[in-house]
């Protein structure tokens, strides 16, 4: 072994001491310049890079984009140390990022008058990491023109493609009336469900082999991929979404509406939904007019049957000390141990994008914040500063 | 220090690659894994050989392993600190190397969590400087890795 008077050799650790150092430096951008010292920890950093890639994305709970005073450049929050990461500035594009999933941040491209092209950006791994889409067909509803960025609502993979590059599906809620599309890596088109009008879909994900999708009325579908019986054209995907409703939605009433609706797997595997509503019965009663801010959300418990045909809910006052994490994000839950930071039996949401829309909010943020399950209050996460 | 604290019968003999005897108390010795899996599948009266490990490095281990078990947990952190703060930038690559080699679990805490407080918000040049590497890649090579990860390069703390 090397005498403690000869010259250093840092260059040549064993590559168990390196991954003990690299393990604890927790912001990525300390990672990458590891790497970039010399090709011995290049190399490591570069062999384990996937590896550690997927431990900060499934272990890491969502960082908030954020805007800087320069327009094309973004950074980001972290909520739980309380602080902006300057040293992150991420040239995206100047537009809503309509949903992200494993650590991949989405973007409507460009749309015309049939077409929407997707545009999926991994800022983790560089600006040369984009990958395209095939087109979204897209039937032109009253569409305004600067409204592109808000013609998709989310989108979400079942895995990350920089690790399963030939194994990830996409599905994407877009349009007037969130619709679902499907696309698997390496099909030359997208597969959609048949048209049913006001489906208005709010959330969906990938729960174990299930495509689960729920509007605010209690909806919820498995989408399953089924082959065409007919194929009309070559210029299309040969499979179409079959609904199969797992649970039946209330009548369509607006007491029975949410504000919002997400569903999310919780990290022992269970299925929740999450019901946000913007305003309380006795509202309605009285002055509807004033339906603004959020008011509560209901968190249920979801049983399948035996047959597997059907779903039952239960409501829930707890989430067992996990925090959940809702907006137009893949919805994530944590295990709240692992973040002493973190308030434990908690919501973390951020604001539903219709309602940005609609009021056109110009700096983006009006309703975040932390929702207590257990005792119904509500704190901030962080409070912009413009 | 380290043959003070071994007066027991049952102490274990350690020989460094520089020819040194140590003795330690089974204790200590259990806490470095490497040295307990050679005690069970020695005759424990035998003299353990650490070929990969000198001495000034086993008595920091020692001096680390006796000294942390301090009553309150505010005098081990101290304790730690110092301890840290004693070493050499070469003395830290040395010994972190041993403890890897041995094992000793908590010192492969605290090591790495230091070295990567000293990587932290660090230029890559100062890092090359400071540890004394070299840089071995092409100017190619070095600006195509720079065009890949160029949002890393921001916010660097002054060298």
């Amino acid at each position: 072994m090397a005498s403690p008077s000869e010259s250093s050799q840092w260059s040549t650790l064993p590559k168990n001491l390196l991954k003990e150092i690299t393990n604890r430096l927790p912001k990525p951008c300390d990672y990458v310049r590891f790497g970039a010292v010399c090709k011995g920890w290049h190399s490591f950093v570069h062999k384990s890079y996937k590896q550690k890639h997927l431990l900060h994305v499934h272990q890491n709970i969502p960082l908030l984009l954020f805007p800087t005073q320069d327009q094309e450049l973004r950074c980001l929050y972290n909520i739980t140390q309380g602080m902006v990461y300057n040293q992150f500035q991420f040239n995206l594009p100047n537009k809503r990022c309509c949903g992200s999933s494993y650590g991949w941040l989405f973007f409507v491209d460009k749309m015309n008058k049939s077409t929407l092209d997707l545009i999926l950006i991994n800022p983790f791994l560089g600006h040369s990491k984009t990958i395209k889409l095939p087109p979204i067909k897209f039937c032109y509803e009253h569409a305004v023109d600067r409204m592109d960025q808000y013609r998709v609502l989310k989108v979400i993979f079942s895995k990350d493609p920089n690790v399963f590059p030939r194994d990830y599906e996409v599905v994407a809620l877009y349009g007037m009336f969130a619709r679902l599309a499907h696309y698997k890596s390496g099909d030359k088109f997208w597969s959609y469900a048949k048209v049913i009008k006001m489906e208005a879909l709010s959330d969906v994900i990938f729960y174990k082999d299930l495509i689960l999708a729920v509007n605010r009325y209690n909806w919820i579908v498995n989408f399953t991929l089924e082959p065409k019986r007919r194929i009309q054209s070559t210029n299309c995907s040969p499979s179409y979404l079959k609904r199969n409703t797992l649970m039946k939605q209330l009548p369509r009433k607006l007491r029975n509406c949410a504000g919002n609706a997400y569903l999310v797997e919780n990290s022992e595997g269970n299925l929740l939904l999450v019901r946000r509503c913007f305003w309380g019965e006795d509202m309605i009663a009285s002055k509807e007019e004033e339906l603004s801010s959020i008011v509560d959300f209901k968190v249920y418990r979801l049983y399948c049957s035996s047959s597997g045909k059907e779903l039952r809910k239960e409501r829930t006052r707890t989430l067992n000390g996990k925090t959940i994490f809702l907006g137009d994000n893949n919805s994530i839950s944590v295990p709240t141990s692992k973040y002493p930071q973190l308030q434990p039996n908690s919501i973390y949401y951020i604001d539903y994008y219709y309602v940005v829309y609609i009021r056109n909010y110009q700096f983006g943020s009006c309703d975040t914040g932390i929702f207590n399950l257990e005792n119904g209050n509500f704190d901030k996460h962080y409070v912009p500063n413009f | 220090m380290a043959e003070k604290a071994s007066e027991s019968s049952n102490s274990i003999s350690l020989n460094t690659v520089d020819g040194k005897i140590f003795k330690v108390s089974p204790t200590i010795a259990n806490q470095m894994q490497t040295i307990q899996s050679l005690i069970k599948a020695y005759d424990s009266s035998r003299v353990i050989s650490l070929p990969h490990v000198n001495a000034f490095h086993l008595s920091k281990i020692i001096e680390y392993l006796e000294g942390k078990s301090a009553t309150t947990v505010s005098a081990v952190k101290e304790f730690e600190a110092q301890f840290m703060k004693d070493l050499s930038l070469k003395q830290l690559k040395g010994l972190l190397i041993a403890v890897g080699y041995l094992k000793v679990n908590e010192l492969l805490e605290l090591m790495p969590k230091t070295v990567a407080k000293l990587i932290e918000n660090k230029s890559v040049e100062f890092l090359r400087k400071f540890f004394g590497i070299v840089n071995d890649f092409t100017p190619s090579e070095e600006a195509k890795i720079r065009e890949e990860i160029a949002w890393a390069f921001d916010g660097v703390d002054e060298d």
